[in-house]
């Protein structure tokens, strides 16, 4: 219980935080109300209407070529991390093991050239320009 | 060095010939764009060289094969023995056949692609055979069906296409989480992903039988596994699917997905051979035995029953691809109520002349040349303007083209199970597994079995008959045929097949004698 207690004392001031934002917000912010002003806010698009409206496919692709870059730092990450723990400070603490070092820079190295490669066909694809 | 440290640094090396596929897979889709232009603009006869740089690969893969000696090796993810260098073989051979029906079927624009897309899926397709771990099982099953979808749309892009595809799509994805799910069960159960770690939990255990996540995670996977195998009652895209999707697509899903459901099946319930063999081995048949032989049953005969209504050839063909699933899981269940029976230590062990899953390792390698070979005719005959699709559109074919007729029906002779074809072999090796298996006390089931094999065989022959009676006895409908082209990759694919349907039947101990080696 001793050790929690800097942890309640921050969602303490958390919470704290936002409620008096909201309070002064409402007391102190302009209001000036106009048809769009009022709409609930979803993303840019008209939220009242038909669900199923034609939507660009360029959306999608663009979606898509996020998640290229998005797997490869969520892969990258953790290797740059543990692949050279070999401080002597943090012995504690299990990285990747030397014998096995050159095996994960090959997988990293095929794993950007794959990324790479989808990424040209993307390019030469004509994905980049917005028409 | 620590020798699971060892291992993951050798691992890559022993997936030599997928990396080799998959290379070719990543230059065809470097290279693609760089000589197609963003209208779609290629250059005359394109295609040509994209079938030609995928047969190299294929062959530079089958060499690196070829060198690979058939030994068991477990490395960590990987595993490496007579199965895999058997699956190899057959999927290369095949891949190669499957390489020269495309040939022509996708224009010089999307050629590229589609050639990338099925090498990927043959190289999925050995991995599945190479893998021992459920991860990477998993990410094998989903090489094969990812490209799967693009091979199905990228050739043609009209409207039955684009619904073949949108079906598979679905359900594709849909069986995929069924197996995960299976998967997370079975390895909630035993704490492990590694598949050799798993079978050593089960043999230690004594108990799993009794376990309920054992269970469920034995009908997730058989259903997950089942629709790659359009077993009955996952088999309902079938028919729509084989219509709608370009013909080498077609061609393509009545085989390579079979392989690769039967192979995941084995790799699952199986340990590797020259792996510790344990005391009761066979993890999960319990619960599996039974449901596989329903299952067997009732794909055999809904398959044979729905082909005889069928006016399509293609939706004929479909469940013809259903039926003969059916046939290839007798040898399945075979296979592992004998295994499980030698790993009873009260049980008298049959002495089969024929293993049920040798059996069906041989059914896979014919039922692939005679299926491949139909698909390769219905190519090589079409018409400039029309594919081929009624019945009509063969009747009197054995007047207009006198060739084409003779091959198909050969390879529908072989279909049927009659001799001199190697299809008829295949249906005996099933026959006598399931009959010698039903022989042994309080395994009378097995000979049901095989008396409904042979029923169903019989029921099978009155449809393939059918069709080969329109060829020969009917007058031909449109008489100019004029306007027929010469598929000469599609003649070659159908040659290759023509040499597997009638040399397997002459010489079967080419290929008996590495089977045997599988399951000794």
């Amino acid at each position: 219980m001793e050790s929690s207690y800097p942890i309640l004392l921050f969602v303490a001031v958390l919470v704290g935080f936002v409620i008096t934002n909201l309070i002064i917000i409402h007391i102190v912010g302009p209001r000036k109300k106009t048809a769009v002003k009022q709409m609930p806010y979803e993303s840019g698009m008209d939220p009242v209407g038909d669900a199923r409206q034609p939507f660009d496919v360029k959306f999608y692709l663009v979606a898509i070529l996020f998640l290229v870059f998005d797997v490869e730092l969520l892969f990258l990450y953790p290797w740059a991390v543990s692949a050279y723990l070999d401080d002597p400070l943090r012995a504690n603490q299990t990285g990747v093991p030397v014998e096995l070092r050159g095996t994960v820079f090959a997988v990293m190295l095929v794993f950007m050239a794959t990324l790479a490669i989808a990424y040209i066909y993307a390019w030469r694809k004509g994905v980049f320009r917005w028409r | 060095m620590n020798a699971a440290i060892q291992q993951l640094n050798n691992a890559f090396s022993l997936i030599a010939p997928e990396a080799v596929l998959l290379a070719a897979v990543c230059l065809i889709f470097f290279a693609a764009p760089f000589l197609v232009n963003e209208r779609g603009e290629a250059p005359v006869g394109l295609r040509h060289r994209w079938g030609c740089l995928s047969l190299l690969a294929l062959l530079l893969a089958s060499c690196v094969w070829w060198q690979s000696p058939p030994v068991t090796r477990t490395l960590g993810p990987f595993v490496l023995d007579e199965l895999t260098w058997y699956i190899r073989g057959l999927t290369l051979t095949f891949g190669a056949i499957l390489v020269l029906l495309h040939w022509n079927q996708a224009d010089d624009a999307r050629s590229a692609e589609s050639h990338a897309c099925l090498l990927a899926i043959l190289a999925g397709v050995n991995l599945i055979a190479a893998s021992n771990d459920l991860v990477g099982l998993f990410v094998a099953l989903e090489l094969v069906s990812i490209p799967t979808y693009l091979f199905l749309l990228l050739p043609r892009r009209d409207a039955p296409a684009q619904e073949a595809t949108l079906k598979y799509f679905l359900l594709s994805i849909f069986s995929s989480a069924i197996v995960l799910f299976g998967m997370s069960y079975l390895y909630g159960a035993t704490g492990t992903t590694n598949l050799s770690g798993i079978h050593a939990a089960f043999s230690a255990a004594s108990d799993h039988r009794a376990n309920p996540l054992v269970a469920v995670a034995t009908v997730m996977l058989i259903a997950g596994l089942g629709f790659r195998l359009t077993a009955v009652p996952f088999h309902f895209y079938a028919p729509d699917v084989f219509q709608g999707a370009p013909t080498s697509a077609a061609a393509m899903l009545s085989f390579v997905p079979k392989i690769a459901g039967f192979v995941a099946l084995l790799r699952l319930m199986v340990p590797a051979t020259g792996a510790e063999q344990a005391m009761n081995p066979w993890t999960m048949t319990p619960a599996a035995i039974p449901l596989l032989w329903w299952l067997a049953v009732a794909t055999m005969f809904v398959g044979n029953l729905m082909a005889l209504m069928q006016t399509d050839i293609r939706r004929l063909l479909a469940y013809s691809s259903v039926s003969h699933a059916g046939y290839m899981m007798v040898g399945l269940i075979v296979g592992m109520a004998h295994e499980h029976q030698k790993a009873d230590v009260l049980a008298t062990v049959s002495p089969n002349s024929v293993s049920g899953i040798g059996a069906m390792l041989f059914y896979l390698a014919v039922y692939g040349a005679m299926t491949l070979g139909t698909f390769a005719v219905l190519i090589a005959a079409a018409r400039t303007d029309k594919r081929i699709e009624s019945f009509d559109d063969l009747s009197g074919l054995s007047r207009t083209r006198p060739a084409m007729a003779l091959l198909l029906a050969i390879f529908l002779f072989s279909l049927a199970g009659l001799p001199p074809t190697a299809g008829f072999l295949g249906k005996l090796n099933l026959f006598f597994a399931a009959w010698s298996q039903g022989t042994v006390e309080g395994q009378e089931s097995y000979k049901w079995l095989a008396v409904i094999l042979a029923i169903n065989a019989a029921l099978g022959a009155w449809y393939y008959l059918k069709i080969i009676g329109v060829m020969f006895l009917r007058e031909p409908i449109n008489r100019s045929q004029q306007d027929t082209v010469i598929e000469t990759p599609s003649l070659i694919a159908a040659g290759l097949c023509l040499v597997g349907t009638l040399g397997l039947f002459f010489l079967p101990g080419w290929l008996w004698v590495p089977i045997q080696s599988i399951m000794p």
